[in-house]
C-alpha cells in the first residue's frame, strides 16, 4: 500500500466512524421524536387510524 | 450516399459490446422483471448512445455544437439534482410511517443496515479510488437509486453510469443476495423467533408533525442533507395532510413513473463505451455487491446485539430489512420467516425496519456529502 493510499484509507476509516455514529445519533433523536409525538398526541380508536399495509 | 453509411463505418467493437449490455439490461427488465422501470430505459438508452454520431448526445456539426436530447436532460435533470429529488417526493408520498410508531425501536435498524455504505467506501480506497469516488461507490449500499445518483452527481459524475446500473441491479437482486447472508449469521432458533404486534391507532397530528420535525432537525444538524430528507418528507406530508389526496396520488403514480422514465434514460447518456468499458466498472460492480452484503450483515448483527439488552426480543432477520429496498427486503424477511414456521408473520415488523431504512439511506447520503470533502 502506498503512502497516499494509506492516507486516503485512514481518512475513509475516520469518516466511517463519524458517519455511523452520526447516523445512530440521528436515528436515536428520531426515535425519541416518535415516542414523544405518540405520547403528546395519542391516537384514538374512533380517529381514522392508519392500517398497516 | 457516403453519409448514409457513416454509422456502419464508424462503429467499433466497444459500441457493439455496449449495445449487447443494453440488450442484456432490457432482457433482465422484461424477462426477469428486475427493476423494469429503470433497467429498461437504461438498457434502451445504452443502445441509443452507442450508435456512432447519435443525435441524442451533443455532437459537433460544421464546427458548431449541436445539443443532444439526452445530454440536455443530463444537464438539467441530473447535474442540477432535480430528477433524484423529484423521485424523493414520489417515494415520500408512498411511505407510511405509522408502523414505526408502533415499534419505534426498529428505527435504529435503519442506521445499522447502512454499514455496507461505509465499509465499501473504505474498501474502495484500497482499489485506488480517491475518497470522493469511493464515497460514490459506497453509497450503492444505500439500496436507494436516487440517493446513489444524487451523491455520484456531486462527487463522481464520470461514474454515474456504472453506479446506477449496480445500484438498481442489486436492488432487484435483494431476494437472491440477502437470504444466504442471513442464514450464515443466524441459527434456526433465531429465525423461528416470534414478535408480538400492536395495532394501536396513530393520530393524524402525529403523522403530520413527524415529517416536518424530522426535516427541521436534520436540516439544523446536517444542512447538506436538507434537500434529500426535505423532499422525501415533503412527499410524505402531502400524503399525510389529508387535504391533498389528488396530489398525493399523482406523486405516487404519475410523478414517480414519469421521472423514473426520464431518470433511467438520462442515466444511459453516461453509458458510452469510452466511459463504461473500464476496469473501474468491474470494481464498482464487485464493490456494490459487497455493500449489499455488509448492509445485511450490519442489520442482522445489530439485532443480535440489541437483543442482549431488551425484553421484547427482535427476530434478527428483521435487522436485514433495515436497508432501503422497499418493500422487497420486507417481503424477503417475511418469506424466510414463513419458510421456517408457516404461522410466523414478520411482515409488519419487517416493513417498519424497511421504512426506517428509507430514512436511514437518505440520511447516510446527506452525511456522506457532509463528511467527505
Amino acid at each position: 500500500m502506498t503512502a497516499a493510499t494509506e492516507a486516503i484509507f485512514r481518512e475513509a476509516l475516520e469518516i466511517t466512524g463519524k458517519g455511523m455514529m452520526a447516523l445512530f445519533a440521528f436515528m436515536f433523536v428520531f426515535f425519541l421524536l416518535l415516542v414523544l409525538l405518540d405520547r403528546l398526541f395519542p391516537g384514538r380508536n374512533d380517529e381514522a387510524g392508519k392500517q398497516i399495509l | 450516399m457516403e453519409g448514409l453509411f457513416v454509422g456502419f463505418t464508424a462503429i467499433t467493437w466497444q459500441n457493439l459490446l455496449m449495445m449487447a449490455i443494453g440488450g442484456t439490461l432490457i432482457y433482465l427488465a422484461i424477462k426477469k422483471e428486475y427493476e423494469p422501470a429503470l433497467l429498461l430505459p437504461i438498457g434502451f438508452g445504452t443502445i441509443l448512445v452507442n450508435i456512432p454520431f447519435s443525435s441524442v448526445l451533443d455532437q459537433i456539426e460544421g464546427g458548431q455544437q449541436v445539443a443532444g436530447a439526452l445530454s440536455y436532460f443530463f444537464r438539467v435533470g441530473i447535474l442540477t439534482e432535480v430528477f433524484p429529488l423529484l423521485i424523493f417526493v414520489a417515494i415520500g408520498a408512498m411511505i407510511d410511517f405509522s408502523p414505526l410508531f408502533r415499534r419505534p425501536l426498529l428505527l435504529l435498524f435503519g442506521a445499522a443496515a447502512q454499514f455496507g455504505i461505509f465499509f465499501t467506501m473504505t474498501a474502495a480506497t484500497l482499489f485506488g479510488f480517491d475518497l470522493r469516488e469511493a464515497a460514490s461507490i459506497g453509497i450503492i449500499g444505500s439500496a436507494d437509486g436516487p440517493t446513489s445518483i444524487y451523491v455520484a452527481s456531486r462527487f463522481a459524475r464520470h461514474l454515474i453510469g456504472p453506479i446506477s446500473v449496480a445500484a438498481y441491479s442489486y436492488m432487484a437482486l435483494v431476494p437472491i443476495i440477502q437470504p444466504p447472508v442471513i442464514r450464515l449469521l443466524t441459527s434456526r432458533r433465531e429465525r423461528l423467533m416470534r414478535m408480538d404486534g400492536s395495532q394501536k391507532p396513530i393520530s393524524r397530528t402525529t403523522l403530520i408533525l413527524f415529517p416536518i420535525l424530522v426535516t427541521i432537525l436534520t436540516g439544523m444538524f446536517a444542512p447538506t442533507a436538507t434537500a434529500l430528507i426535505g423532499f422525501l418528507m415533503f412527499g410524505n406530508l402531502v400524503r399525510e395532510c389529508g387535504v391533498l389526496k389528488k396530489l398525493s396520488l399523482a406523486a405516487q403514480n404519475e410523478l414517480a413513473s414519469l421521472v423514473t422514465l426520464l431518470l433511467g434514460i438520462t442515466i444511459a447518456s453516461t453509458m458510452t463505451a469510452d466511459r463504461f468499458l473500464q476496469v473501474s466498472t468491474l470494481f464498482i460492480i464487485g464493490l456494490g455487491l459487497c455493500a449489499f452484503i455488509f448492509d445485511t450483515a450490519g442489520g442482522v448483527l445489530f439485532a443480535k446485539f440489541i437483543n442482549l439488552f431488551i425484553k421484547r426480543k427482535v427476530n434478527p432477520m428483521i435487522g436485514a430489512a433495515g436497508i432501503s429496498a422497499f418493500p422487497m427486503s420486507a417481503r424477503v424477511i417475511h418469506k424466510m420467516g414463513r419458510q421456517e414456521d408457516s404461522s410466523n408473520f414478520l411482515l409488519m415488523h419487517a416493513v417498519s425496519a424497511n421504512v426506517s431504512g428509507q430514512i436511514g439511506s437518505v440520511l447516510a447520503g446527506g452525511l456522506i456529502l457532509a463528511l467527505v470533502k
